[in-house]
């Protein structure tokens, strides 16, 4: 294989390493303020790329789209939310089959709105690829790659910066002890919804003119971002992200290197080889006797 | 005689004269598909029910089951009886014994993702080895199930057969539950009161029971795929997607996950309530194809696991407590 080709294969893993870096990310902001792990992250994805596609169509201008491409999602995110607010002290089974049951809800009204179609629309920088090396890039990528960027950039300040920010991650280090200095964590909890959907959209909306959308591609999205963010040690940032990018640059070889049927496969046995031996994740801290 | 003995034999009298009465096709064959799904179900309940382990693989045993059946009988002329009763479920078994071991050693919510894994790798592995599982298309003119000389080919036939499997499957499942493995399994589901920490004071090692009730939840799963295969007499891999696990586990959910007949009462009631989706929402959406229906399994589940946590079986109970607990108040 010549070096050119195998760096086209890790552009291409990079740049579908984004989504899964930005939805371990949501699974990661959610999970570790409200301790739920929220299965519906994937259908965010979907719902973004989706009402894009389905705007764009029916003839309204670019802002209005994009503009209906995130306050949908956001929108499906504030209402898992409501529903996992009475029972968030529920066994770890029950939420996850709430998550799951609101995912159902969300496919199946997918399903009602959109059909079986599957749906695409232009990328947003048309254009000749860039080559760098001979590696072709496409604008659209460099596009996803910039953006990927800017939302860690922003959420990297938005948590170190604001107090907004400083205030949830005070709710995820210790919850009594951020009620006691006057936080809500109620209110918290409610941000990290939004947060992870609004992520979610973001991919979604970027996404989409690349890989296409339909309504099924959520759940299987959601479960790579998710053994993303458990391969990477689920509550911390960095091995979050790099765990995102781990999967997309994996699927990418597996799929250029031997075939693209067993991606999912080799990604399932990377996830399971890797937390057999550190159940933490790679940059997880490492598990203290828990009795 | 006990008043559970009573409802006991009710149930399978009734069981035995409905088709002399129901003759329709449609209605005999939602009833095989029922039992199908509530063999699966309740191989399900000895692991979440009984072991309290989350498991979102079934679907996987349960094509592992029905591809077994359809290669068996299809290419190497394996009596169908042998096949049914014993290689499906031993097939779906190994796979179990060999997944379940890096598996098992999960909890909570990375066990989920890890069944669900297994799930989608075999769902592409069905897809993807087109040589023996023929792919998308699939394998058909599967031959349905002969006992001695006699074929079971029509609707009543698998009736009986897919009925009689459940009851002997929740005698077993009954003895199981009652043995030394079963309450063994029970000791280490968190819910029930039990820890992994005690069960292991106790001499208990929980990974042997967990992987002990993982196989035998993957053998009933593969018993039910052998039924399908015979029943339907063509296999192909979309009724053995990730969705069909999250089914499974609805139906037992939705049923009651504290009681092996929640997952009959489960799977009676996810049909009911699919077949009412089917019905109603092509009215106000005429257009609509696909499996519309989850959208009915997700308010099923948050429902019942908002309003009835216990499932279907305890909602007598509960409505009944929930109702003297208010008079007491007024």
């Amino acid at each position: 294989m010549e070096i050119s080709a195998l760096g086209q294969l890790l552009i291409q893993g990079i740049i579908q390493g984004s989504i899964y870096a930005l939805g371990a990310i949501g699974f990661m902001i959610v999970y570790s303020i409200s301790r739920v792990v929220n299965f519906c992250q994937g259908e965010y994805f979907m719902l973004g790329g989706m009402v894009v596609a389905t705007s764009l169509e029916a003839g309204l201008p670019l802002w209005l789209s994009l503009f209906l491409g995130v306050i949908i999602p956001v929108f499906a995110g504030v209402i898992t939310y409501g529903v996992i607010h009475p029972v968030r002290n529920a066994s770890i089974m029950t939420l996850i089959l709430i998550t799951f049951g609101i995912a159902f809800i969300i496919r199946g009204s997918a399903l009602l709105a959109w059909g079986t179609d599957v749906r695409r629309y232009a990328p947003f920088l048309e254009g000749e690829p860039i080559i760098f090396f001979n590696i072709l890039v496409p604008q659209q990528g460099l596009l996803i790659l910039g953006v990927t960027m800017l939302t860690l950039i922003s959420l990297f300040f938005f948590f170190q910066r604001t107090l907004s920010g400083k205030a949830m991650r005070a709710c995820a280090i210790d919850r009594l002890g951020a009620q006691i200095v006057g936080i809500k964590p109620e209110y918290k909890n409610l941000i990290s919804f939004i947060i992870a959907s609004l992520l979610g959209s973001i991919e979604g909306i970027f996404m989409t003119p690349i890989t296409m959308a339909s309504y099924d591609i959520g759940l299987t999205i959601g479960i790579k971002a998710f053994i993303a963010a458990l391969i990477g040690g689920l509550t911390n940032p960095v091995g979050v992200m790099l765990g995102g990018f781990l999967i997309g640059i994996l699927e990418a070889l597996s799929s250029g290197l031997i075939s693209s049927l067993y991606k999912t496969a080799i990604v399932v046995a990377i996830f399971l080889i890797v937390l057999s031996f550190r159940r933490t994740g790679l940059l997880g801290e490492a598990e203290t006797g828990k009795v | 005689m006990k008043k559970t003995q009573v409802l006991i034999t009710i149930f399978i009298l009734i069981l035995i004269i409905f088709p002399v009465f129901v003759t329709s096709h449609y209605f005999l064959s939602t009833l095989v598909f029922i039992a199908i799904n509530s063999i699966a179900a309740l191989g399900l309940f000895l692991l979440t029910g009984l072991a309290g382990q989350i498991s979102l693989g079934q679907s996987a045993f349960f094509g592992i089951g029905a591809y077994v059946y359809a290669i068996l009988t299809t290419k190497f002329n394996f009596p169908s009886l042998l096949t049914l009763l014993l290689l499906s479920p031993l097939g779906a078994g190994i796979m179990a014994a060999i997944t379940g071991i890096p598996v098992l050693r999960f909890h909570g919510h990375i066990l989920a993702v890890a069944t669900l894994g297994l799930a989608l790798v075999m769902y592409t592995i069905f897809v993807g080895m087109v040589s023996v599982t023929g792919g998308h298309a699939g394998i058909s003119s599967i031959p349905h199930l002969s006992i001695g000389k006699v074929e079971l080919n029509t609707d009543v036939h698998y009736y009986y057969l897919s009925w009689g499997l459940i009851l002997l499957l929740l005698l077993i499942s009954q003895n199981i539950i009652r043995s030394r493995v079963g309450r063994a399994a029970q000791s280490i589901h968190h819910i029930l009161g039990g820890s992994e920490e005690a069960a292991m004071m106790l001499g208990i090692n929980p990974m042997i029971y967990k992987l002990q009730m993982y196989i035998l939840s993957a053998m009933y799963a593969g018993l039910a795929g052998g039924v399908y295969a015979s029943y339907v007499t063509f296999v192909n891999p979309s009724p053995f997607n990730v969705l069909v696990s999250l089914m499974i586990l609805v139906i037992i959910i939705v049923g009651g996950i504290g009681s092996m007949w929640g997952a009959v009462i489960g799977s009676v009631a996810v049909f009911l309530f699919r077949e009412l989706m089917r019905f109603a929402i092509p009215i106000a959406f005429p257009t609509v194809g696909g499996e519309f229906e989850i959208i009915g399994w997700g308010i099923l589940l948050i429902g019942m696991l908002l309003l009835a946590p216990g499932g279907l079986i305890q909602l007598p109970q509960h409505l009944y407590q929930k109702l003297s607990r208010k008079s007491r108040y007024k």
